[in-house]
């Protein structure tokens, strides 16, 4: 039997790499993140070893923001007085410490602008020079290492791509503002010529406290152990000593901490390409499983034969699942390899040559998985049509040619109008009772609803478009019919389509939706003229105290945010003068008076307050990052979280116990008087030497607000597009066959006078059908799970807004019918190719 | 997007828009409706070529009802397809009319087939996606011409199909779905008729249905029929059975009957036995 199988595959290469194609590229996608992943993992785990290679132990404070608020590369610790770095000296066993203190400095380049950007690339860090070569991960390869307060080193990379050399006057931004200073060093990682891309600035000591902000503290202490004392003796030395709010640990395992905060980031970035990849995967079981139920409807008479010479019903099961199976172990090895390739190339492109890349890694699991995944899910895809293969009874095969079973089972008809009014119940619901869960059930009844409510809609479809295609005469009229004949088999080519339409729908109208919220609390909410936003780490507060005495401004509330431990839990606090933003945003306060909080009062989000049970005049237990452990009072509660999320309370409360001394937005007010235009110059004056602020309008906050959402949906919408390029090659594959299965069909019409031009036509038409139907269910499921999500958030989390994306949406629609023009081009080709006379002789 | 079918050939032979009346009007046994000229097929190349017509020379009279006879692998299907611009010559020439086939491109031979020809195969091949009626109409919706109400009338009326004509093929008899694909060749009011084998999948009341209508549309429509066929009852309702054998014409007989045909059958038979065996094997 399995030769048969060989032999049926053998004869159809390509059809067996259109149907490879279905699954390969949903493996491709999935091997490519495994082995990107894993090997961005490994370079994180080389930077880390080579940050703690000589480091003994790390003493660091005990006092962290539990819960671990995600502020990036930030640590969320607190830190220690450096008199403590003499402490852990004197400890036995201890050759030599230091302390480590790190924040932001970002390089101005010779050109003006700012080197890097931390929001969207690696760190812009600061830090202070190490003396100790073993603790140091720098080591100085040209110039010599800071030794004056104007003295700075830099690595080697960011020097050359700001465009600086040794002896240059180097302008930064740092957490005190925009300080000048001399370069007199350039600095490698290890061999590498920085560390992952990020950008280091290394001051003296004494230097890198007073820039950094972190007077007569450090961070962290590295400590180089006597040699032969082991880094689990140095630490319990160091123990012994019971230095206050200390912890310490061992180089090892201080490594080990940051190279798994990088691997939960890399599994954040892995969950994200994944689903993206089970989509494809999903996408392409559909095409399986269509092209195998049209390969077994087309070889009824074959399998019958088969059947009636003696071969039992478990052997034709295995010939058609032995033949999935094998074009399962193809796609899967091709994708697997192709996957490798593409990952390679990301990687390379990701880290440069840097030392510090691993080769790119391909892992036993990236193997496995990639062969599990392909074979399995194209095995299962066929299964079904394989059973109904071994149902055919052997007397077919005397019997004329069989014909597809295409009736409309009315059962499957009632169960798919089922599930699609629960589909719409659940939306409903989810919409009215602010139940984002029911958007799930929805969203999963609505798509299996369309799916098997599928071939009734596709016939609905494929009538009512009738009529507009009169005008095309009977290539039209046959494209219709063509689709008609056999509509299950149009539904589940055109389910592919559907399945990604949805997503991209959906998505549309949350975003566009999102979008609407913002551009309405902006528009209802801020009473202010400008808004100053920072593209970097932050605006220093230095600069916010320029902003306040710039010409026309009258009122400004900026705004700091840093974690803080309340209730036991990591949360955002957000800091600023509570009565300046009063005035400048509508925060829709519902309870208490934000003008009247004074130090050690709080002011929470509704949603926060509803899900910790405050009111005004609760008490809130906190823990800030120096130590102290203060009782603040709620004054009031506010419904407008877009610029304080949780918790709002002032700077006075927090002082010095947020991450740095840097507001992330500041509201500015204009005095009566002074236009907006005007005001905009003036602070744009201010910060002439700051090019990582960004003076907006409100319209302008707007606009910047939905050009993120847009380049976040651009992220999304490439990666749905293997979905949509797979759906092509389903539409391709079914209309190939169908042509394959009406060769004789074909033959009669061209010899009867049908064009090439014509038969082209019906080809399109049927393509386009098919297309539309996917597209057209596709965008209103979508519409109706996007619209359902929005509505089921509510005015909670500040989204308010709906809106339906109609040019976003059109767009799709015309999408649709460009993928029918690219699906119908190879089937029409072999249609228009076939000579009619060989056509008319095939049976 | 347009409807295509009046785009002009390029180089237009004689007008085929006077096709849509000429032949009915004045059927005369002398004109020509079809010629072959010195036909020469091959199939293959060097070695391994077999010659399918070795250098066939024949008329075709306007208003006749033709018989092709011939055993398989006598060339006569050969013989048609390449009179219908299904299949081109390696050598000699064909015309439909005054129309020299060889000059002919893809896409005019397709508009030809169309307009000036109709079509009865003997595997009925009718659309299954049309009803019958559309099948019927389907050269002349293909060329974007509208029907002539009374004539499609009067074909419907001659096979008999006034009542079913809302039905798809799947849901007529064999006799009904072959009578259908006649109407088919008629309603165009084509040059030439080619049919092949059309009753080589019926039975033999079925048959002689669709043969009275083939005469009948001879004699009361003066159609022009080349029919292709091996059987001599079927020949018999031609007004002339031209016989072929290893591609050459070897007998002409004008009004044959059954036993004529088969006398002729017999006479080839001994003389090309060889030929028989061969084909057989």
């Amino acid at each position: 039997m399995f030769r048969t199988t060989l032999a049926n595959l053998a004869r159809r290469k390509l059809r067996l790499l259109a149907t490879s194609l279905a699954v390969l590229l949903g493996v491709m996608f999935t091997s490519g993140t495994l082995v990107l992943t894993d090997s961005l993992q490994g370079t994180f785990d080389n930077l880390f070893s080579n940050v703690y290679a000589n480091t003994s132990a790390v003493v660091r404070s005990n006092q962290n923001v539990e819960g671990g608020v995600e502020f990036g590369a930030t640590p969320t610790r607190g830190t220690m007085p450096d008199s403590r770095v003499a402490e852990v000296v004197a400890a036995k066993g201890v050759a030599d410490a230091e302390g480590a203190i790190s924040g932001y400095a970002q390089i101005v380049k010779s050109d003006g602008k700012a080197l890097g950007n931390p929001n969207q690339g690696p760190p812009t860090m600061g830090g202070n020079w190490m003396v100790n070569t073993d603790l140091n991960p720098y080591r100085v390869v040209q110039g010599h290492a800071p030794k004056t307060a104007d003295e700075i080193v830099t690595d080697i990379s960011s020097a050359a791509d700001a465009g600086y050399r040794v002896g240059d006057e180097v302008r930064l931004l740092t957490p005190t503002g925009d300080v000048t200073k001399t370069l007199v060093g350039l600095t490698k990682f290890g061999d590498a010529d920085s560390a992952g891309g990020s950008t280091m600035v290394q001051f003296t000591f004494d230097e890198a406290q007073k820039v950094l902000t972190k007077p007569g503290v450090v961070d962290e202490i590295w400590v180089a152990a006597d040699p032969g004392v082991s880094q689990i003796q140095v630490v319990r030395n160091i123990e012994a000593e019971h230095l206050t709010n200390t912890e310490v640990l061992t180089g090892t395992d201080a490594a080990q901490e940051a190279k798994d905060m990088a691997t939960s980031f890399l599994s954040f970035f892995s969950v994200f390409l994944l689903v993206f990849a089970a989509i494809a995967l999903l996408v392409g079981a559909f095409i399986i499983a269509n092209t195998f139920s049209i390969l077994v409807a087309q070889r009824t008479r074959e399998l019958a034969l088969l059947r009636a010479i003696g071969a039992s019903r478990r052997q034709v099961l295995a010939s058609v699942v032995s033949e999935a199976a094998v074009v399962g172990v193809i796609a899967s090895a091709i994708g697997l390899g192709l996957g490798f390739v593409i990952a390679s190339g990301l990687q390379r492109a990701l880290m440069g040559d840097s030392s510090l890349a691993s080769g790119t890694t391909l892992t036993p699991r990236t193997v496995i998985a990639s062969f599990v995944i392909g074979i399995g899910i194209t095995v299962l895809s066929a299964l079904l049509p394989a059973r109904k293969a071994a149902r055919v009874p052997p007397v077919t095969a005397l019997r004329d040619a069989a014909i597809e079973d295409t009736s409309h089972s009315r059962i499957r008809s009632i169960i798919g109008a089922v599930l699609l009014v629960v589909a719409a119940l659940a939306l409903i619901g989810a919409a009215t009772s602010n139940t984002a869960a029911l958007v799930g059930v929805g969203a999963i009844a609505g798509l299996i609803g369309a799916v098997v409510f599928g071939p009734a809609l596709a016939g609905a479809i494929a009538r009512l478009t009738r009529p507009l295609v009169r005008s095309s005469g009977m290539a039209g009229h046959l494209g219709i019919e063509n689709v008609l004949r056999n509509p299950r088999r149009t539904a589940s080519t055109a389910s592919a389509l559907m399945i990604g339409a949805t997503l991209v729908c959906a998505i549309s109208v949350f975003a566009a939706s999102a979008i609407a919220s913002i551009n309405d609390l902006v528009d209802t909410g801020f009473n202010g003229d400008v808004v100053v936003t920072s593209t970097g780490n932050g605006i220093p507060l230095s600069d916010i105290d320029r902003v306040a005495e710039t010409e026309g401004v009258a009122t400004v509330a900026a705004l700091e945010y840093g974690p803080a431990t309340v209730d036991g839990k990591g949360t955002l606090v957000s800091a600023t003068d509570p009565a300046a933003l009063a005035s400048l945003v509508d925060m829709k306060v519902s309870s208490g008076d934000l003008a009247k909080m004074g130090t050690g009062d709080v002011a929470v989000s509704e949603s926060y307050a509803k899900s910790h049970g405050l009111k005004v005049g609760s008490t809130v237990e906190t823990k800030l990052l120096d130590g102290s452990s203060p009782t603040w009072t709620v004054r009031a509660i506010y419904r407008n979280p877009l610029v304080a999320q949780n918790l709002l309370t002032s700077p006075e409360t927090v002082k010095g116990s947020l991450l740095a001394p840097v507001a992330q937005i500041a509201f500015v007010d204009a005095a009566s008087g002074v236009s907006t235009d005007a005001l905009v110059k003036n602070l744009e004056t201010t910060f002439s030497k700051n090019p990582t602020a960004k003076v907006q309008t409100n319209d302008g906050f707007k606009k910047s607000a939905a050009s993120q959402m847009d380049t976040f949906l651009t992220i999304v919408y490439a990666m749905l597009a293997l979905a949509v390029i797979i759906a092509i090659i389903g539409i391709v594959n079914t209309l190939g066959l169908s042509i394959l299965e009406r060769t004789r069909e074909l033959g009669l019409l061209r010899a009867v006078g049908m064009t090439r031009r014509q038969l082209r036509k019906t080809v399109r038409i049927e393509a386009l059908l098919i297309a539309m139907t996917g597209t057209i269910i596709g965008l209103v499921l979508g519409t109706a799970i996007g619209a359902a999500l929005i509505k089921s958030f509510g005015p909670d989390q500040a989204l308010t807004g709906f809106a339906i994306p109609w040019i976003r949406l059109t767009v799709v629609l015309i999408a649709g019918v460009i993928v029918g023009f690219i699906a119908a081009a190879l089937p029409t080709r072999r249609a228009t190719h076939l000579d009619p006379l060989d056509a008319l002789a095939s049976d | 997007m347009n409807e295509e079918a009046p785009t002009s050939p390029p180089a237009p032979p004689p007008a085929p828009s006077a096709s849509q009346s000429h032949t009915i009007t004045a059927p005369s046994v002398q004109k020509v409706a079809a010629r072959a000229e010195n036909a020469t097929k091959w199939y293959g190349h060097g070695d391994t070529a077999v010659a399918a017509l070795r250098g066939v020379t024949v008329d075709f009279e306007a208003g006749a009802f033709t018989a092709v006879m011939g055993a398989s692998g006598s060339g006569k299907s050969t013989l048609m397809h390449c009179l219908a611009g299904l299949d081109t010559l390696t050598d000699g020439r064909i015309f439909i009319g005054d129309t020299d086939l060889s000059l002919l491109g893809e896409k005019e031979l397709t508009v030809l087939r169309r307009d000036r020809i109709g079509f009865v195969f003997q595997a009925f091949n009718l659309v299954p996606t049309l009803s019958a009626k559309e099948n019927i109409l389907l050269p002349l919706s293909l060329a974007g011409n509208k029907v002539d109400g009374g004539w499609f009338d009067e074909v419907i009326a001659t096979v008999d199909l006034a009542d079913r004509l809302s039905h798809r093929p799947s849901e007529l008899s064999g006799g009904q779905q072959q009578r259908v694909a006649v109407a088919r060749a008629l309603v165009s009011k084509p040059e030439l008729i080619f049919a092949d084998e059309p009753t080589g999948n019926l039975d033999s009341t079925s048959s002689a249905g669709i043969l009275h209508f083939l005469r009948d549309a001879v004699d009361r429509m003066g159609q022009t029929i080349v029919m292709v066929t091996h059987d001599p009852a079927a020949a018999s309702w031609a007004d002339r059975a031209v016989f072929l054998a290893d591609g050459q014409t070897v007998a002409d007989v004008a009004d044959p009957t059954a036993e004529s045909v088969l006398g002729q059958m017999r006479k080839l038979d001994t003389r090309t036995a060889a030929g028989y065996e061969r084909t057989r094997a």
